[in-house]
């Protein structure tokens, strides 16, 4: 009941910001990226949010509509993020936008803070919002944005490849649980018996790029980047040194190349049967392998395995549980908007459990709230629910300015590593001494 | 000359006061002006915080660029000598085949390269390896510098030999057949006779060569892009991916003007070595 | 010129053992863009023009897509726009200069070398800013105007020695026939220089399809033209190598026909200049 009298207020809220007489129609701009065709729903969601937002208008008599344009852009991040950039300066940016960057939005003046909005609406729609994603949301105690979409990264691993080692399907479940409760050491050495025997090319293909992938895996080695509770950096030297040595090992082992191929080799390969396992993929990937690489629904249900990344077994001993990462945009509202309480209320009805569950639907992704696993849309899809789980561990990718840059020289580190041309321990001299320039603030654990 | 001047002034001397200008903000892919004074510049000297790569990046600089200038000036040089030695179709032939890379879209001759030296089964040289039996070899992670100072000296060949074959065609006749009369060998000739002939040409070509490997990035970039770890960024390289793969619009600025400035200071010890009137009088070297 | 025949045979074994390995990079470049199903990974069991089938197919890669003929036709704008930049200022600009008594030589001689000790590739940073701020950034035209520049010294230095060569009585006696300046200019001098307005025009519009760091950096991703589509394939996609050297070959085949065709007459400057590695 509480519930319905918020939406009541909302309705003689709007009723009074409508005070012209006729019915005037306002438009609301949004530029949404996928990026690529998956995340299309991401854009349609507003515009069914305008229908029910109008509806509502309707039903109360306010004397104005929402007209919503919605430019969905299939580019990557990067050039996505530049037009906005440019087109903000240009005064041209829209009402609402889907990004990254959170904290240099923050920091910029691009985007106005939601956290009353959020405050206000929470029993009507934030409620079941798995909690973890707001920590992703929030810089500077503020939450500046809403998730609309999760995807967390995990291993991917062929289950054919283990039968063909000998490997029975009670067995395989039991070494590799869907809830991630083992160790990686684990995944290592099955990647390994693999490439012993033949069966396949690559034994585990990581990221070519940094990106959520290799922050997990980090997290795996408990080599943490981030403390939360004081917003700060973190660089943890022995579990980084950890880390790399591991990765060198596996090198050696022929487990992993020398140098990482790229996304389309590791896609390719991976549903062909020739990669034992992928750590560069989330949950949501086999929709894109469906499309792009023929993957089989049959080959998607008894062939392929996903879990979280469990920890090492040091890592396991010290009692860290199984570790995924999200890295998902936000709606923002930017600074720029003439309405941005208009603009908060559709993107509050683009983030109803309905939108949700049409979102993970198309995309195969975990819904990013609890009440959407009953929607009928979803209710019954096998994968999701099976899946869905994952969700509730996710870490999201922290907030700071610097995170990237910061993961980008790891990844280097990692590169320069697996080529043999720099060894783990020089690696890890170089990154701290760069992070003591860059993060003054930062921690360095020994 | 109105629209010219213009033209220059535009995407010439105001993009040098921008850089400067630029090189004095903290500007990130934000766009935002905030002056910092010389933060980026303590940082590129240490002063205060040090960017640790600088060193590491000022050593290749140097060594890339001490690589593949006197192999641009040397093979030049054999080139053109060799080939001006031979029949006229044959020395035609070789210089022709030196002359592709710079008749080649850039993009096309780092792709050469690229694949040339991929270090799968499926590069050039590794499949020929390969074929042969022999075990393949990771160029790109093994030789990286090598390979990047091959790439861009064969660059610079392709213009030094045009320039030094053009020079040597202006040598009279009757003194190389002088000195072959006399019963001086075919190197006698070579060192004694026309080596002497080329000192300006030389000389010219060496400094030209020194400011463009100083200032080249784009075929590193697109053979390494600056990889294995750090191994063949150089100073412009490593400017270009602070601004536009970074965002560090500010630092990346702050390491242009550090370039900018070594650059004039080279172009007026040049000036002054060669002597400004000598090269005006002299500079005659048209192919 | 030849200076001695036949019996020596050792300038063609060093000269041979250095272009060895680019003779085999070269060949083998023809022999992945024709050949099908390589035998041994270089030598093809099979000729045909399956590499070449983005001529008649759109080019996807990743999540991206378009077409051979989108960015060839991109390549062609952007080129030509540039060489047509090039070719007006440099025209107008050596006119005068040829025709005003100026020291020329040196003046431009200082200014090449000047503009070689800071070329336009390390002023990135700022060209990117200026175009962004004039409102030309992200297009063609803008980036186009900015790499006309780059090649407008040495054009202008082009222009002008075209102009020297044509004699002053001709200019008289137009005038003195009642035309104005630039009716001299249009009817007397630009039949005489046609074949120096091509080669400023050659000479600009090469450089501009060679360019790839101006395009890379200037145009968004979604603005591909040659240069860039090959530099992202072979970044992102499947190593496929035939499908790169064939994309390669057609993209080289404008440039290399000019070349060929026009050496004389594009060799016919003074050095300074050129590409700027």
């Amino acid at each position: 009941m509480r519930r319905w009298f918020e939406t009541f207020g909302i309705v003689v809220l709007l009723a009074f910001l409508a005070t012209a007489q006729v019915v005037e129609t306002i438009t609301i701009k949004a530029s949404v990226i996928g990026p690529g065709p998956m995340g299309v729903k991401k854009a349609t969601n507003l515009e069914l949010a305008a229908e029910y937002l109008n509806r509502f208008l309707e039903a109360c008599g306010a004397n104005i509509r929402i007209k919503v344009e919605v430019e969905f852009s299939e580019l990557k991040w990067e050039p996505f993020a530049e037009k906005f950039y440019l087109d903000f300066r240009a005064g041209k940016a829209p009402d609402i936008v889907t990004l990254r960057e959170t904290a240099d939005l923050a920091e910029g003046g691009y985007i106005v803070p939601m956290t009353k909005h959020v405050q206000t609406f929470w029993n009507l729609n934030y409620y079941d919002f798995y909690p973890n994603l707001w920590e992703g949301a929030k810089w500077k105690g503020e939450i500046w944005g809403i998730p609309h979409d999760i995807c967390p990264v995990g291993i991917w691993y062929r289950k054919d490849v283990l039968r063909a080692l000998g490997y029975t399907d009670a067995e395989i479940s039991q070494l590799l649980p869907a809830d991630g409760n083992t160790t990686l050491e684990v995944v290592a050495r099955l990647a390994k018996e693999a490439v012993d025997a033949g069966l396949v090319e690559y034994g585990i293909l990581h990221r070519p790029s940094s990106g959520p992938g290799i922050y997990a895996t980090l997290l795996a080695f408990g080599a943490e980047c981030y403390d939360p509770e004081k917003g700060t950096l973190v660089l943890n030297k022995s579990a980084l040194l950890r880390f790399l040595k591991w990765h060198q090992e596996l090198v050696a082992q022929k487990v992993i190349p020398p140098a990482p191929p790229p996304w389309a080799t590791i896609h390719g390969t991976f549903v062909a049967g020739k990669t034992f396992s992928t750590w560069a993929n989330h949950v949501g990937t086999p929709a894109e392998w469906m499309e792009k690489y023929g993957l089989s629904e049959k080959a998607l249900e008894e062939d392929l395995g996903f879990l979280p990344f469990p920890p090492t077994q040091e890592e396991k001993a010290k009692g860290r549980g199984p570790v995924s990462v999200h890295d998902f945009p936000l709606y923002f509202v930017t600074t720029q908007s003439k309405y941005p309480e208009l603009a908060m209320l559709l993107i509050m009805f683009a983030t109803s459990p309905e939108a949700c569950a049409i979102h993970s639907a198309f995309t195969l992704r975990p819904p990013y709230r609890i009440s959407a696993l009953n929607h009928p849309l979803i209710k019954d899809n096998a994968y999701i629910q099976r899946t869905a789980p994952s969700a509730a561990t996710v870490r999201p990718v922290p907030i700071h300015p610097k995170f990237w840059s910061y993961q980008a020289r790891i990844f280097e580190a990692l590169k320069g590593v697996e080529a043999g041309v720099v060894t783990p321990e020089k690696a890890v001299e170089d990154l701290v001494a760069w992070f003591l320039v860059e993060v003054p603030e930062g921690v360095v654990i020994e | 000359m109105g629209p010219s001047v213009g033209l220059v002034l535009l995407f010439y001397f105001i993009p040098v006061i921008l850089t400067f200008l630029i090189a004095f903000t903290d500007m990130g892919r934000t766009l935002i002006w905030r002056f910092i004074g010389l933060d980026n510049f303590a940082r590129l000297f240490g002063v205060g915080s040090r960017d640790p790569l600088i060193p590491r990046i000022l050593l290749n600089t140097i060594v890339y660029t001490l690589g593949a200038l006197p192999l641009t000036i040397v093979g030049g040089l054999l080139i053109a000598v060799l080939s001006m030695r031979m029949r006229p179709s044959a020395g035609l032939f070789f210089r022709s085949v030196f002359f592709i890379p710079r008749a080649i879209p850039p993009v096309v001759w780092g792709f050469l390269w690229a694949w040339s030296f991929e270090g799968t089964r499926y590069g050039l040289f590794n499949a020929i390896l390969a074929a042969l039996g022999l075990p393949t070899v990771q160029w790109l992670i093994r030789y990286p510098m090598i390979i990047v100072i091959l790439a861009n000296g064969f660059l610079g060949i392709s213009l030094a030999m045009l320039v030094f074959s053009a020079a040597i065609a202006t040598i009279p006749q009757e003194l190389t057949r002088a000195a072959e009369v006399d019963g001086a060998s075919e190197g006698q000739v070579i060192r004694y006779v026309i080596l002497p002939m080329l000192k300006w040409p030389i000389l010219t070509m060496t400094a030209w060569h020194l400011m463009s490997f100083l200032n080249s990035y784009v075929y590193i970039m697109l053979i390494t892009g600056g990889g294995p770890y750090y191994a063949t960024e150089v100073w412009s390289l490593y400017a270009y991916h602070a601004a536009f793969t970074q965002y560090r619009y500010g630092y990346g600025a702050s390491l242009v003007v550090l370039l900018v400035v070594v650059n004039v200071v080279l172009f007026l010890i040049i000036l002054k070595a060669f002597g400004m009137q000598r090269m005006l009088t002299r500079g005659k070297i048209e192919v | 010129m030849a200076y001695k025949r036949g019996t020596k045979a050792i300038p063609y074994l060093i000269l041979g053992f250095v272009a060895a390995p680019f003779l085999i990079m070269y060949v083998g470049f023809f022999l992945r863009a024709f050949g099908e199903k390589m035998v041994l990974g270089i030598i093809p069991a099979q000729w045909g023009i399956y590499n070449f089938r983005f001529l008649w197919q759109p080019i996807t890669w990743g999540l991206e897509q378009t077409t051979m003929w989108t960015a060839f036709g991109n390549t062609m704008f952007f080129a030509t726009l540039s060489g047509f930049i090039v070719t007006v200022i440099c025209m107008l600009a050596g006119y005068a200069l040829s025709r005003v008594e100026f020291r020329g030589r040196s003046f431009f001689l200082i200014l090449q070398l000047v503009l070689h000790a800071v070329p336009g590739q390390i002023l990135l940073i700022a060209v990117f800013f200026l175009l962004l701020y004039i409102g030309l950034l992200h297009r063609i035209p803008g980036v186009a105007l900015a790499r006309a520049a780059l090649e407008i010294p040495l054009g202008v230095w082009m222009a002008k020695g075209f102009f020297d060569g044509i004699p002053w009585d001709v200019e008289r006696a137009a005038m003195v026939d009642g035309c104005t300046r630039l009716q001299v200019w249009y009817k007397i001098f630009l039949p005489l220089v046609k074949p120096g307005i091509a080669a400023v025009f050659i000479w600009g519009f090469l450089f501009a399809w060679h360019d790839f760091i101006y395009v890379y950096t200037l145009l968004p991703g979604t603005i591909k033209v040659m240069a860039t589509l090959i530099q992202s394939l072979l970044a992102t996609e499947v190593i496929d190598y035939g499908y790169l050297a064939a994309l390669s070959l057609i993209y080289s085949i404008p440039p290399l026909s000019l070349f060929i065709f026009l050496q004389r007459a594009l060799l016919k400057v003074p050095i300074f200049g050129g590409k700027g590695t």
